[in-house]
């Protein structure tokens, strides 16, 4: 079967500065994908590519199977949603909504009818005629989604639409997009930096560092298996604990003074190795008991979950999140313990995942 | 409050306001010596527009327009009045009789006939404040031997000239501009500062060159070979471009997005958005091509009916002598269109700007 969206060793360069090295991706029909990154790591010109607004400098874009490399924006059929909304101010709402259905020279009332429709979808029937240098903020956000929904485009790419909203604003639209491809059904592709709205989001996520992929998957899938060290610091938050250690047969001897039996499929042949542990796996103990002791620095009572910040004896630091309210000095000693089935070992300077028999 | 009082308050509260320093005088004086040096020649040429021509030729510098008075006399016909005052004081209005001289011949108005003689420097010119309306009438009624003149045509030459060459600099301009600040290709600012760079030449060296250009190209002496090489200004060009850049590219990405060609980019999104900028290359324009005066004179002199305004007031002027009162009254004519065009546009330079709504 034909993919709605296909790249093929996408490769860009800017003058000397390779920015994109060599992408393969396939997206399927009615798909949400995100593209996460940390900043510069090539998300958002890999979305330029795939609108057209640059061209790779190799490799093949496919679009429904049709090759469109050197096929301008305005061909492609897709639309987008700017990081800075781009209306167009000297237009309305209800002008904005409509210009690019009158490019493609839809008859009027088609026009009319597509307009209204959208402005109901998103509920800004009330600003039509409002020129976008009136709207807040919010409003601004919805008409550019509009401004997408309108064409019906094979494709709906949104590049870190929700950057420039405060953090309740981003939470409602954040459910309202999951809704509107829930209601749509189209291919969707989402550009962010925030893993929150990946995690929420995505059917699949794509995990890029430095033009590359690092891992592309559902978002449990990562978030349970990430492939490396970056993908398990960049997903999941508060992020992941990294402890060093060695790697000896199938003993693990953290720099820290614990040793334990690790079920790894390949046995070490003493290299140094780095232990990942979610904060949320990690289990405390009060009295002191469990498998090594911390010093408690800092921490935060949110009610329903406590936060640890504490130190081992030899400088490495821990993040432990507790389900519950728990009595907290700052300096006190406690335990902690870390069950085997949730360890994530990572080897060769943290680059792979070692695979484990569960 | 005294007047000086109150022009010397500054902004702010008894204890927070500055008191009226000499930084402000300075600046004070400084705007004011500005409306000065560009209104005083305008309100000149008003006021003396309406003087009569007397005043006019013996370079009356009196503000107000003082004609002398003239009577209709019994039996002689219309003449001048002037008042004697004789030592002891008395006056007494006359016209003089006979030629001036050291003791010149007079008689009074009521008579006539009793011609006496008096000491010139007794005899003073008896005047009234009497608005010479003729200036301008003469000429736009072809009245009083000004038949060559022909208004209508000269105005029409001239908004002819002046619509047609601003509309076209605007289109040429605006689209040169367009690629210059949009477009990336190799030598943009090389062609930038090309077309920058023929500021630097004075337009009276390429005069000759233009000249054979236009003569070649077959529109020498008709309004085209005046508005065709006045298209393509560098100055707009670059007013443009500089604006231009300003309008963020991601609003082009999004009309690209949205299937828009790029004629329709330009047409849709650039221009609306370059309109303050586009009203300022107008104003410019209209005031370059209005008062063009060297360029229309080669090119329309040698036929009267191409005659700009700016041409038809050489008119008055001739070798021996100049109509200083028509030349005044037909240069504050040909000021009023322009006028009424700056006080149209300048307002579209103000709010334009306001309609910027990107974040």
């Amino acid at each position: 079967m034909t993919h709605t969206l296909e790249l093929n060793d996408i490769r860009k360069s800017f003058g000397q500065v390779d920015v994109i090295h060599g992408i393969d991706l396939a997206i399927e029909d009615g798909e949400f994908v995100v593209f996460v990154g940390p900043s510069g790591c090539g998300k958002s010109t890999l979305l330029r590519l795939i609108a057209g607004l640059d061209d790779p400098s190799s490799g093949d874009i496919l679009l429904r199977g049709r090759r469109v490399n050197g096929v301008p924006a305005s061909e492609r059929g897709l639309s987008m949603v700017f990081q800075s909304y781009a209306l167009y101010p000297h237009m309305s709402v209800r002008q904005n909504l409509s210009f690019g259905l009158e490019n493609i020279r839809m008859p009027r009332e088609e026009i009319r009818s597509r307009v209204e429709d959208a402005a109901k979808l998103l509920q800004i029937e009330h600003l039509l005629d409002r020129r976008p240098g009136q709207l807040s903020g919010g409003q601004r956000q919805r008409v550019a989604i509009g401004r997408a929904i309108v064409r019906e485009p094979v494709i709906f790419l949104f590049d870190e639409p929700l950057s420039n909203l405060d953090a309740e604003l981003r939470l409602q639209m954040r459910v309202e997009i999951s809704n509107l491809h829930a209601q749509l059904g189209n291919t969707m592709i989402y550009v962010t930096h925030d893993q929150i709205e990946a995690m929420t989001m995505a059917d699949r996520i794509v995990v890029l560092r430095g033009g590359r992929i690092e891992q592309v998957g559902r978002p449990l899938d990562l978030y349970n298996h990430p492939a490396n060290k970056f993908v398990a610091g960049f997903i999941g938050a508060p992020q992941m604990n990294f402890l060093s250690g060695t790697l000896d047969g199938r003993v693990l001897t953290l720099d820290s003074g614990m040793v334990r039996d690790v079920p790894v499929a390949e046995p070490g042949q003493g290299e140094t190795v780095t232990l990942g542990i979610r904060p949320e796996a990690v289990g405390v103990s009060l009295d002191g008991h469990g498998d090594e002791q911390i010093t408690v620095e800092n921490y935060e009572q949110l009610g329903a979950v406590t936060y640890i910040y504490g130190v081992f004896p030899n400088g490495e630091s821990l993040t432990v999140q507790h389900a519950h309210q728990i009595p907290l000095t700052r300096g006190q000693t406690i335990g902690v313990s870390f069950p085997t089935e949730a360890f994530h070992i990572f080897g060769g300077a943290g680059e792979r995942a070692l695979e484990m028999q569960r | 409050m005294s007047i000086a009082t109150f022009l010397t308050r500054t902004r702010g509260n008894r204890d927070t306001a500055q008191p009226f320093g000499v930084q402000d005088f300075l600046a004070y004086g400084y705007l004011v010596l500005g409306v000065l040096i560009i209104l005083v020649p305008v309100l000149w040429t008003f006021f003396s527009s309406i003087k009569s021509e007397v005043a006019v030729d013996s370079f009356d510098t009196r503000v107000l327009p003082m004609a002398q008075v003239e009577a209709e006399i019994d039996g002689v016909g219309p003449k001048p009045v002037w008042i004697h005052t004789a030592p002891d004081g008395t006056r007494t209005e006359v016209f003089k009789a006979g030629p001036t001289r050291m003791m010149t011949e007079v008689a009074r108005l009521a008579a006539p006939e009793d011609v006496y003689e008096v000491p010139r420097d007794e005899l003073a010119p008896k005047e009234e404040v009497r608005v010479a309306v003729e200036n301008y009438l003469d000429p736009l009624l072809k009245r009083n031997g000004q038949e060559n003149f022909h208004f209508a045509t000269y105005l029409y030459n001239s908004v002819f000239v002046t619509v047609a060459a601003t509309l076209i600099t605007l289109l040429i301009n605006a689209m040169a501009a367009f690629a210059l600040s949009k477009y990336r290709f190799p030598g943009r600012l090389t062609f930038t500062l090309l077309i920058v760079a023929t500021l630097l030449i004075p337009a009276s060296i390429i005069l000759v060159s233009l000249f054979f250009v236009v003569w070649s190209f077959g529109i020498f002496g008709s309004l085209w070979g005046v508005i065709i090489p006045a298209a393509a200004t560098p100055t707009g060009v670059f007013l443009l471009r500089q604006y231009m850049l300003t309008i963020p590219d991601e609003l082009l990405e999004a009309a690209r997005m949205d299937a828009a060609s790029e004629w329709r980019i330009f047409w849709r999104i650039i221009i609306p958005l370059s309109l303050p900028a586009l009203s300022v290359l107008a104003i410019l324009s209209v005031i370059w091509r209005w008062n063009d005066f060297l360029w229309p004179l080669i090119v329309l002199i040698s036929d009267p009916n191409k005659h700009t305004l700016q041409l038809g007031l050489t008119q008055f002027a001739g070798e021996f002598n100049s109509d200083f009162h028509y030349i005044l009254a037909m240069t504050v004519v040909t000021l009023i269109p322009i006028t009424l065009v700056f006080v149209w546009l300048q307002r579209f330079i103000t709010t334009g700007i306001a309609t910027t709504g990107l974040k």
